[in-house]
């Protein structure tokens, strides 16, 4: 499923006056691609995840998830938050059924223990989320989205708080089962090397313009020069 | 398991040794004000005076049976108000307009003094049953819905979002976000206004009562039995202190998960 951004600008009224984060950004996310949205902090890339996950409406503009405008949550969407979010209260297990109950989906079990085994977590099953460490936290987070089998994932910077090791595991990890879900994923992140290694295409959001520019596209054979993109995107962010 | 921080080892529940030694510095202080200071029998009495009387009335089968009615009447009059108070206070803390109509009645019932409502609940209900549970009703709801509410709003937005993102409904949100979020918190809203009704019980049957823990402290007070009068309050405080342990291992036994729990682990 290919998503659509059209002409979505966000304003924030502030003390100070209005603020426009997000300004007339149109945007075609193509179909079974990691997208990565790259920006310094504070330049919208939350702000822009919120609105296409419905959370926080645009102040103008569009969202499209193929040809049907989306106008709040929609469960054809998984996100997967900075901060993880997991229920503290539910074991492993629950915290990747929650979303199947709610919708009554059969065969939940099945579908938790597979999902959990392709995440590296089917031991843990019986852990409450407090005894995992922040890998495992962040994996659980992946497990609790990718079984509700949405058609766009939206990530929004969930390896930055991991160790080096940790997060390059992390990407593997992601890139495998990309291999076999055929999800969209928009992946937001301020770190240049984690955009090369991720993304199919590349975007740069600008804190000045408030725009969206697509920088980079994979080739088709799917190979990339990684140290060329580097510099390519290290001289489009300092634009 | 890492060592505790110092925040850790503050929170840490008390373990029964310290509980114990603490028991006993207080009554070594007691025994040293008692025979040393010699204070007069009618302000403190003897130590060994008083655990005799604990001793006798171990074994005395009447105060058994006011002890009993007295667990019945809080039970009866602050239960009904968690019945009521705990979904009330779910629902005030996160139905704004609910909140708008009915808070500023119970804020008002929160400052009256128990004391004050029962001579009105004598003469409307007597001595009888149903003006304490009335008057542990009406004390303990406030107090309970109050910060049930507050307990309801505090739950992160964060958590509520993702559950959304998940496709919970706004019922969903309450019965599968809130109120198991909030769960360790209303056990522990609970257990502290257990301790109040059971104070409040205690000075409504001293006040107008036939039976119960507090009838039995107006006869020992009338006798001028001092030891016993000793031995009744020391007996009321250590019946709460004693459900007050309960519920704290129980807490710990339904939410494992909780901030309580896991301090009582490191």
């Amino acid at each position: 499923m290919a998503l659509k951004l059209s002409h979505v600008t966000k304003i924030y009224t502030t003390p100070e006056g209005k603020l426009t984060v997000l300004n007339d950004l149109t945007c075609d996310f193509t179909q079974d691609k990691i997208h990565v949205v790259l920006g310094y902090s504070g330049v919208g890339k939350t702000t822009l995840l919120t609105i296409i996950a419905g959370l926080v409406k645009p102040t103008s503009g569009k969202v499209f998830l193929d040809d049907k405008e989306l106008t709040g949550v929609s469960t054809e969407i998984g996100v997967i938050f900075q901060d993880l979010r997991l229920f503290p209260w539910l074991k492993v297990m629950d915290n990747v059924a929650f979303g199947l109950r709610l919708k009554k989906s059969p065969d939940i079990k099945t579908k938790v223990d597979k999902i959990l085994t392709a995440v590296g977590l089917q031991d843990f099953a019986d852990y409450y989320p407090m005894k995992l460490s922040g890998g495992m936290k962040q994996r659980l987070a992946l497990a609790r989205s990718l079984v509700l089998e949405p058609k766009i994932l939206l990530m929004d910077e969930p390896f930055g708080s991991l160790d080096v090791i940790t997060r390059h595991k992390s990407h593997d990890l992601l890139l495998e089962i990309r291999r076999f879900s055929h999800t969209t994923v928009l992946f937001v992140t301020h770190d240049i090397e984690e955009a090369v290694v991720l993304g199919d295409a590349i975007y740069i959001l600008s804190g000045v313009s408030g725009q969206l520019t697509k920088v980079y596209e994979r080739n088709s054979d799917g190979g990339r020069d990684i140290t060329k993109v580097k510099t390519l995107l290290l001289e489009k962010l300092t634009d | 398991m890492t060592q505790p921080n110092r925040y850790e080892r503050y929170f840490k529940p008390l373990s029964f040794v310290s509980l114990l030694v603490s028991l006993l510095l207080f009554l070594l202080i007691w025994l040293f004000a008692s025979r040393v200071l010699n204070i007069h029998k009618l302000v403190l009495p003897d130590l060994a005076d008083t655990l005799n009387q604990v001793f006798l009335m171990s074994s005395n089968k009447q105060l058994l049976g006011d002890v009993t009615v007295s667990l019945l009447r809080v039970i009866a009059g602050f239960g009904l108000a968690v019945l009521v108070g705990v979904p009330l206070g779910v629902i005030f803390g996160s139905v704004r307009s609910v909140r708008l109509i009915l808070e500023p009645h119970l804020n008002m019932l929160r400052f009256i003094p128990a004391a004050s409502l029962i001579p009105l609940l004598i003469l409307w209900f007597g001595v009888g049953e149903t003006g304490k549970i009335v008057l542990l009703f009406v004390r303990a709801l406030p107090y309970l819905v109050l910060y049930i509410s507050s307990a309801a709003m505090s739950v992160e937005k964060d958590l509520l979002e993702v559950a959304k993102v998940l496709g919970a409904n706004q019922k969903q949100l309450l019965t599968k976000v809130i109120l198991p979020r909030i769960a360790p918190q209303v056990w522990d809203i609970c257990r502290i206004e257990f301790g109040s009704s059971w104070a409040t019980l205690i000075l409504a049957e001293v006040l107008g009562a036939n039976t119960g823990l507090g009838y039995r402290l107006v006869l020992a007070q009338r006798y001028i039995h001092v030891p016993e009068l000793f031995a009744l309050i020391f007996l009321s405080g250590l019946i709460a202190l004693v459900i007050d342990a309960l519920m704290g291992f129980v807490h710990r036994k339904l939410f494992p998960w909780s901030e309580k729990a896991r301090l009582a682990e490191v």
